[in-house]
Formats: structure tokens, C-alpha cells, sequence
């Protein structure tokens, strides 16, 4: 089982140490848009789940 | 034996206390620990230990980093170590709680044991919520009610027009929305690795907290330890932090009676932990791991993580131990701590 399967597990049970700080950023940007832009919460989730798809992608390779 | 953890402050002096009550009690070793400055500093000092193949015998660490050493090879197998044990039965494994259990379990292989866990909580001004009617010993139990609070609490005192007090503040991170958007019904990602926090739950969560922000102006942004401080010195009522954050708290004077309690639920009443774990490398030398193995089992074993429990906050890792003289009389000279021990 690769490293990454393994934090995924450990992302829904609870949450992998390695990526908290990319979502956390993800999730700030997210805010940021919120209160800047007025970008919708649905617009908001989107964006951080795209970018967060986009580092896990680039952390496998 | 060296022992590396990013453990400071208070949290730091309890864990030294507990090891020199350790090394007196066990002739043939001792541990010595060496404290790193903060995790990111731990992982690096580990990984580069790793790469010089010089790593200590036990360190403090998180899920994915044991993940990265399970793949490494460098890892000692705990189960290999207490099957070989006659003093630790299958009752003591038992007894440690299952989610602990599985989150240290990789593959069906239990690499890493619990060692600090900790849950969100809150962190509330009775005396605020006295002076605004509302029972002090009654924490929001709902989000509904959660926000129907901060609309309460939030208020301009001195009658110049500008908010000088506050319901809550938010600060933004993975672990207050992780634990929304599970309560929200959701998750961060699906079995296959794809991110699913955009779902319907993760919009109901982000909703939660712009509602706040800007529909009813009862809460405010914050970083690093602004929302800690900000609650110390009576400006918001309610704060959420780690369980951990009073022992931190306790540092300074607390000029009001405070409470703690449960995160309020939604849809469900999950609650992630969070805290990290503690591994044994290999050293070649199974006598040096077996010392190692000795060390892990006196910690966790229900007298030491009762008391690691009531002079830190930290999770007890065994279900025996929340039945434990420690425990008990603790939570009996201190009934507030039930919130959140």
C-alpha cells in the first residue's frame, strides 16, 4: 500500500500531518475569496477541492 | 535509549517528569529525550536521521509520517514486539480505544501506538454569558443554537456603534472544517483519493461560518493566537482550540470563570482527533527494542496516561484509565473538565 493510500485513510479517519497545511491554505484562499470577491460558499469549496486535487496529484509524482 | 518529540512548555516538563519517574523505576534503561522545537522541525530532523541512518529509537510521530517510514523499512512492527510479550495481554490491547487502534493500525500492521491525542473543544466566558442572560453552565449543543449564542453574545457595550464584544472568532484551518463538514455529512476525500469536500455538506459548512462572518456579523477573523488572546482578555466568549489549549491558557492568569465543552453537532456528532503517535525504529538490536517496546507500554498503560491526562488534557489512550482513582478524583475536584477529557 503506497504512503499516499495510507494518508488518505488517515485523511478521513482523521487527517493525514502532510497535507493539512495545503488545505488549510486552500481553505483560507477560499475565505479570502469569500470576504474580498463575494464569491459563494459553493464557488469557494470548489476552488479549494480543485486545488487541493491538483497538489495531491502533484505529490504523487 | 533516545527519545525525540516536539513536545515544550508544560507539556514538555510532564512528559520529563513521567520519563525520570520511568528511568527510576527501571534499572537496566533509561531514556533520554531530546525536544525539538516544533513538529516541522521533528519531521525534518527525522527524515534527515533516516537518510544517515542514525534515527533515535523512539520518536513522536504523525500518520503520514509513519507512513513514509513503514515505506522506508525502518520501522520495528509494534504487534511483533507485544505478541512477544507476556505482560501485555490481548485485554490491554483492548482497552485502547478502537479509533486509536486503527488510525496506528497501516495495512494490518499496528506500527505506531497513541501517545498525545487531543479533540477540539470550547472554551467559553461564563460570566458573558451571565451578564447576557444565558445559564453559565449550559454550552450550544447544535450549531442552531451554537449561532442563536453569538448573536446574543456579540455586542457594543460602551454605545459608540462599534462592536467591542464578540460571540467567537474564527480562525480558518482543516481541522474546524474537517470536523464541520463531517458533521455536515461529508468528507474531505472518497476512497479512491479524490477530494469531496465540495460536496453538498462541505458548501453547508463553509455556509456556517460566512453566515456568522458577514450575514450576522457575530464573529470575526483571526490568526495564530489572536482568537487565544483575544478570549483571555474578554473580547469574545467563545473560542474553540484544542482540549490542549487550557493547559497552555493556564500559563497566565484567567481574570473570569471559564467553562469547556463539546464541539455543538450537526447532522452527526463527529469529532476528529488529532495528536500524534509514537514509533520504534529499528536499531539491529532486539534487546534496544524490546526496551523501547517496555518504555511505550509503561507510558500507555492506564496509570501514566491517566496522569499524562489530567496535567496535560491530552486524551487518555485506554478506556480504563477514564474509570481510574486518577481520573475520577480529578474530574471530581474539577467537574468542568468533563467537557472535554
Amino acid at each position: 500500500m503506497s504512503s499516499w493510500k495510507l494518508l488518505f485513510m488517515s485523511l478521513n479517519r482523521q487527517h493525514g500531518f502532510k497535507a493539512r497545511p495545503a488545505l488549510k491554505g486552500f481553505l483560507e484562499e477560499a475565505m479570502d475569496g469569500i470576504e474580498r470577491s463575494r464569491i459563494s460558499p459553493r464557488e469557494a469549496v470548489d476552488r479549494a477541492a480543485k486545488k487541493f486535487a491538483e497538489y495531491i496529484e502533484a505529490e504523487k509524482k | 535509549m533516545t527519545f525525540w518529540h516536539g513536545l515544550s512548555g508544560p507539556l514538555g516538563d510532564t512528559l520529563n517528569e513521567m520519563i525520570a519517574e520511568f528511568n527510576k523505576t527501571h534499572d537496566d534503561i533509561e531514556v533520554v529525550t531530546i525536544p525539538i522545537s516544533s513538529y516541522t522541525a521533528l519531521s525534518q530532523k527525522l527524515m534527515a536521521s533516516i537518510q544517515a541512518k542514525k534515527q533515535p529509537d523512539i520518536a513522536q510521530v504523525f500518520e503520514s509520517w509513519t507512513a513514509k517510514y513503514i515505506e522506508a523499512g525502518v520501522l520495528c512492527a509494534l504487534d511483533s514486539l507485544f505478541n512477544e510479550d507476556p505482560n501485555f495481554t490481548v485485554e490491554d490491547l483492548e482497552d485502547i480505544y478502537p479509533v486509536f487502534r486503527e488510525s496506528n493500525t497501516f495495512d494490518g500492521t499496528m506500527y505506531s501506538f497513541p501517545f498525545n491525542k487531543s479533540v477540539r473543544a470550547y472554551f467559553y466566558n461564563k460570566d458573558e454569558f451571565y451578564r447576557n442572560g444565558l445559564d453559565p453552565n449550559y454550552f450550544p449543543t447544535t450549531w442552531d443554537e451554537f449561532r442563536h449564542y453569538n448573536r446574543i453574545l456579540t455586542r457594543d457595550t460602551n454605545g459608540d456603534g462599534k462592536i467591542d464584544r464578540w460571540g467567537t472568532n474564527l480562525n480558518i484551518n482543516e481541522w474546524q472544517f474537517i470536523n464541520l463538514l463531517h458533521q455536515a455529512g461529508g468528507r474531505i476525500i472518497d476512497d479512491n483519493g479524490n477530494p469531496i469536500l465540495n460536496s453538498d455538506a462541505g458548501v453547508e459548512a463553509l455556509q456556517f461560518l460566512v453566515d456568522m462572518l458577514y450575514k450576522d456579523k457575530s464573529a470575526y477573523l483571526v490568526r495564530g493566537y489572536e482568537g487565544q488572546n483575544d478570549f483571555m482578555a474578554g473580547i469574545v466568549a467563545m473560542y474553540e482550540g484544542s482540549s490542549v489549549s487550557i493547559t497552555h491558557m493556564r500559563q497566565e492568569p484567567i481574570n473570569f470563570n471559564i467553562g469547556f465543552a463539546p464541539l455543538p453537532t450537526h447532522k452527526t456528532n463527529q469529532s476528529a482527533v488529532s495528536g500524534a503517535n509514537i514509533v520504534v525504529f529499528k536499531s539491529g538490536d532486539r534487546k534496544r527494542e524490546r526496551a523501547a517496546w517496555e518504555f511505550i507500554k509503561w507510558f500507555t498503560a492506564a496509570e501514566q496516561t491517566a496522569y499524562w491526562s489530567v496535567k496535560t488534557n491530552y486524551m487518555p489512550v485506554r478506556r480504563s484509565a477514564m474509570q481510574s482513582d486518577v481520573i475520577q478524583n480529578f474530574l471530581a475536584k474539577y467537574p468542568i473538565y468533563q467537557g472535554i477529557l
